[in-house]
């Protein structure tokens, strides 16, 4: 059974193998902080990301995505009105999306990479025990980037975003991940 | 023996009727059978407190409650579906629930800095149920500044009287009126509110009005004088879903204490 198994897996890494040196599937989680630039008082959000992608050669790629915000809260701290009582407002925002990506494999342990995105969002304000609004959009974003490989299939990724306008709000994100890629 | 077993049981009893007998939950009450009366003051400092008063020691049940906003109407800033962000921390400074200060009194407290004159202040009333009455709003009179007497100057009581009261940037759409205070030795004393009649920027006031009861005191004492612009009382029933007869007034408050001596 063993040297059945074993020989399934010979025979699998041969028929990828052209993949692998022509075109590759990325997988890739990430997780970051997010901020708003335009608006003062809110507080940064973690969010967690999951990236599939496709390179048909290892210098463009295409992926699609989906994303999870911790809520936005507005900090009271920084209102200008902070002398009166505040209610607290959380947003929660969710998403997904698609991108095409330019890399630079300019070596095999430093990746820069440039990404265009379509992120496809909904939003939901929540204060006094309900929802007090809602909106959804979508938007184009830009991702600045680098892969740092450590063995063939795996390595890190360091990348920022910014979307503009997400129902009124710039937000930027820095963020770290890992990345599988075969 | 038995005395003594009964006595605390009606003790009980009785305090049981006291106060709370003739006070009744809202969420006992159809919207109709709800008087809320409601006053927006706004004082030098831009602190502007929002009360509504409920006739009838009538008292809000969990979950009736009244909503106080400045320049944004409430349902508007409950429900939204665009700059979620930006509407959002409007609603987060703006939109108060008001809290209760007495049995059937409510009041909320915020500032008008960064809006223009003339300042809208709204009120509107949620039941338990969700169910929104309604909202209404008063615009709040124009300020003013109190010129004479000045802050913290001294005046006689004998020799400049009566005291020449003025006040800049007068609106002959408007009552005024005066409350004032005095502080002798120690004791307080206040005089009737005093009718000043529709605002002309000046009145006269006689020590023996402004004094009152401390007038035949031969001492020095400090007064504050409460100078009200009152807008016009409007009826807000209709628009808030309750009860007939409830009113909201919009009022610009200055106070100003100088010395007086004998």
């Amino acid at each position: 059974m063993d040297r059945l198994l074993r020989a399934f897996f010979l025979l699998l890494l041969f028929a990828v193998s052209p993949v692998v040196t022509a075109a590759s599937f990325m997988v890739s989680n990430s997780a970051g902080s997010a901020s708003i630039s335009n608006l003062d008082g809110y507080d940064n959000a973690m969010y967690l990301r999951l990236d599939v992608g496709y390179f048909p050669i290892p210098q463009i790629g295409f992926n699609i995505f989906i994303n999870d915000y911790d809520d936005f809260q507005y900090n009271e701290a920084y209102s200008l009105f902070s002398n009166t009582a505040t209610n607290a407002v959380d947003l929660v925002l969710k998403g997904r999306g698609v991108g095409v990506t330019g890399r630079w494999p300019i070596n095999t342990h430093f990746q820069p990479y440039l990404r265009a995105e379509y992120y496809d969002w909904d939003l939901e304000a929540r204060s006094l025990n309900r929802t007090v609004g809602k909106d959804s959009g979508g938007n184009l974003g830009i991702v600045v980037g680098a892969q740092f490989p450590v063995r063939k299939f795996f390595g890190f990724k360091a990348e920022a975003i910014r979307y503009n306008d997400i129902s009124g709000a710039d937000i930027d994100h820095l963020a770290l991940g890992l990345v599988f890629e075969f | 023996m038995e005395i003594t077993r009964t006595l605390p049981l009606l003790l009980l009893v009785s305090l049981g009727g006291c106060g709370e007998s003739s006070s009744v939950p809202s969420g006992s009450l159809t919207n109709n059978n709800i008087y809320p009366n409601i006053t927006v003051v706004e004082n030098q400092n831009g602190e502007v407190v929002t009360t509504a008063v409920l006739e009838g020691s009538v008292y809000l049940s969990d979950g009736d409650k009244f909503y106080a906003s400045l320049g944004t109407p409430p349902d508007q800033l409950i429900n939204f579906s665009d700059d979620l962000f930006a509407t959002a921390q409007t609603m987060s400074t703006r939109l108060k629930v008001m809290e209760k200060r007495t049995l059937s009194e409510y009041f909320a407290t915020d500032t008008s800095a960064g809006l223009a004159a003339p300042v809208r202040a709204y009120v509107a009333f949620e039941r338990g149920s969700g169910q929104w009455t309604g909202q209404t709003w008063v615009d709040l009179p124009p300020a003013f500044t109190i010129i004479n007497p000045a802050s913290y100057s001294s005046l006689s009581r004998v020799n400049q009287n009566p005291i020449a009261l003025t006040w800049a940037d007068s609106d002959n759409t408007a009552m005024m009126e005066l409350d004032s205070q005095a502080v002798c030795n120690g004791v307080r004393y206040s005089a009737p509110t005093i009718s000043l009649g529709p605002d002309t920027g000046s009145a006269s006031v006689d020590a023996a009005d402004y004094f009152y009861a401390a007038g035949a005191l031969d001492t020095t004492c400090q007064v504050a004088f409460t100078l009200r612009r009152l807008g016009l009382p409007r009826g807000i029933s209709e628009e808030l879903g309750l009860g007939s007869l409830n009113t909201i007034q919009g009022t610009q408050l200055r106070v100003v204490e100088f010395t007086s001596t004998p």
